[in-house]
C-alpha cells in the first residue's frame, strides 16, 4: 500500500513537472558555465544539456531530460527531478544532492562522495535504506510475499487500534456521521476527491508564488488536516460498512454494537485491501469517501440535545 | 413490553464505556496481531522465539517508519526546487492558478449543497407520519 502510494505520488508529480516542462519555451540545446566565471542565482534547467565548470552562486535544478556535468563548483543544492547528473571528482557541492527519479554518477566510486559537502538524498537510497532493513531477515526471496503480507495484517491492526481510540473518545460524534454515511457515499467521495485536488494545487500554487518554506508551511498545514479527515472518516466509513454485517445481531450478543461494527469493516475491506489492483482502488475510494465524511461532520449542524416530539 | 422494547433499542454512543461491547472487537485485534505474527515467525521460528520475535518488531518498525525520517528531511530542498521550477516556468503560474480556481469552484458548490441539507432532526420529523 505504502508502495502504491509513493509509486502514485511520484507518477503525479512527474506528470506535473512534464506538464511545466513542455510549456517552457525553447532555448539553446546546452548551457556552459565556463571555468573561471561564476553565475549569481539559481538555476532551473528543463530538458537540456549543462556543462558546469566554474561556479553557480545558487542551487541547480534540472528537470525532465535534463543532464548535468559538473566539475566546478554549486554554492547550494543540486536537484535533479527526473534528470541525470555526473559529478567529477574536481567537483564542489556546497549543500545537498537529491534525486528523485534519475540518476546520479559520481566519477569517483568511494563510499563518502567528498565532492558534496552536504548529504545525498536518492528515492533509490531512501527505498534501499527500508530493503536493507527487510534483507537482514533469512527470509529468502521466494518468501518476501510472507513478509509483506505480515506487514499489511500488521498495519490494519494498526488500524484498528486507531479507530478503538477515536470511537471511545468521540462515540456520539463518530457514529453521528456513521448513520449519513449509506446513502450518499458517492457524494462524499467526489467531496473528498475535490478537496485533494483543491489541497494539492493550492500547495502547488502557493509554492509558485512565496518562497519555499512559507509554501511548505501551508503544503504540512493542508497535509495535516487531510490526514486527520482521513483518519476520522475512515472510522465512519469502517463503522457504517460493519452494521451492514452485523445488524442482525440481537441486543446481549457478541456481534451487537458498534464496536464490533466497527472491528467487522475493518476487517472486511482492510482484508479486500488486499486483494491486487482492485484492492488498493477499494481502499481508494473509500478513504476519499473518509475525507468527504469527515467534512461533513465539521460543517454538520446537528444539535447536540435531541428531544424527542412529544 | 418494556423488557422487549429494551431487547430492541439500538446501540447508545454512551454504551462504548461498558466492557461487553468491546469483547468481539478484542478478538478481532488480537486474532489481526497474532495473524502478523504467525505469517512471519512461521519460517523463523528454528531461530528460537526471542529471535524471531525481536526480527519481527524489528522488520515492522522498519516497513512502517524507517523511510520516515529520511524522507522529511528530503521534503526542504525538494521544496525549494520546486518552488524554483514552478515559478521559473513561464505560464506555469497562469495554469495552477486556474485548475486551483476550477478545483476549488467544485469543491465550493459541492460544500454548499453540504451545508443547505436539512438537519438530521429536520429530516427525520419533516419523514414521520402524522397520525
Amino acid at each position: 500500500m505504502n508502495r502504491w502510494i509513493r509509486t502514485r505520488g511520484n507518477r503525479a508529480i512527474f506528470i506535473l513537472l512534464l506538464m511545466v516542462a513542455q510549456s517552457a519555451r525553447a532555448e539553446e540545446a546546452s548551457i556552459l558555465i565556463p571555468k573561471g566565471t561564476t553565475r549569481s542565482g539559481d538555476l532551473v534547467v528543463l530538458g537540456k544539456r549543462i556543462f558546469l565548470e566554474g561556479e553557480l552562486g545558487g542551487s541547480a535544478v534540472l528537470v525532465g531530460a535534463a543532464h548535468a556535468t559538473v566539475s566546478g563548483r554549486i554554492r547550494r543544492d543540486l536537484v535533479l527531478l527526473g534528470a541525470d547528473a555526473t559529478i567529477l571528482r574536481g567537483a564542489v557541492i556546497d549543500g545537498d544532492v537529491l534525486a528523485v527519479g534519475g540518476s546520479l554518477t559520481f566519477e569517483e566510486n568511494s563510499d563518502g562522495h567528498p565532492q558534496v559537502r552536504g548529504r545525498v538524498r536518492t528515492i533509490s537510497a531512501l527505498e534501499a535504506a527500508v530493503l536493507s532493513e527487510l534483507e537482514t531477515s533469512p527470509l529468502t526471496r521466494g518468501k518476501s510475499s510472507t513478509l509483506v503480507l505480515s506487514l499489511r495484517l500488521f498495519l490494519l491492526f494498526a488500524w484498528l487500534v486507531v479507530s478503538f481510540g477515536l470511537l471511545f473518545l468521540a462515540p456520539r460524534r463518530l457514529l453521528r456521521a456513521a448513520d449519513d454515511v449509506p446513502s450518499r457515499l458517492a457524494f462524499l467521495a467526489a467531496l473528498g476527491a475535490t478537496a485533494i485536488l483543491t489541497a494539492f494545487f493550492s500547495v502547488a500554487f502557493a509554492l509558485s508564488i512565496l518562497p519555499a518554506r512559507p509554501a511548505l508551511a501551508v503544503g504540512a498545514i493542508l497535509l495535516a488536516a487531510l490526514v486527520a479527515a482521513k483518519i476520522f472518516g475512515l472510522t465512519v466509513v469502517f463503522v457504517a460498512l460493519g452494521r451492514r454485517i452485523t445488524r442482525g445481531a440481537p441486543r446481549g450478543s457478541l456481534l451487537f454494537g458498534d464496536p464490533t461494527a466497527l472491528a467487522a469493516g475493518v476487517l472486511l475491506l482492510g482484508l479486500l485491501s488486499l486483494l491486487p489492483v482492485l484492492g488498493p482502488l477499494l481502499w481508494g475510494l473509500s478513504s476519499l469517501a473518509g475525507i468527504g465524511v469527515a467534512l461533513d461532520a465539521a460543517v454538520s449542524r446537528e444539535p447536540r440535545l435531541v428531544l424527542a416530539a412529544s | 413490553m418494556t423488557a422487549r422494547v429494551m431487547a430492541h433499542r439500538p446501540f447508545a454512543p454512551w454504551e462504548v464505556r461498558r466492557a461487553r461491547a468491546w469483547r468481539a472487537p478484542a478478538l478481532a485485534a488480537g486474532g489481526l496481531l497474532t495473524a502478523s505474527l504467525v505469517v512471519f515467525l512461521a519460517p523463523l521460528w528454528s531461530l528460537g522465539p526471542q529471535t524471531a520475535l525481536e526480527m519481527w518488531a524489528r522488520v515492522m518498525a522498519a516497513g512502517t517508519t524507517a523511510g520516515l525520517p529520511a524522507l522529511l528531511a528530503a521534503i526542504p530542498t525538494l521544496a525549494d526546487a520546486l518552488g524554483a521550477v514552478l515559478s521559473g516556468t513561464p505560464g506555469a503560474r497562469a495554469a495552477l492558478a486556474g485548475a486551483l480556481l476550477a478545483s476549488g469552484a467544485t469543491f465550493a458548490i459541492l460544500a454548499r449543497r453540504l451545508s443547505r441539507r436539512p438537519s438530521r432532526l429536520a429530516r427525520a420529523v419533516a419523514g414521520t407520519p402524522r397520525g
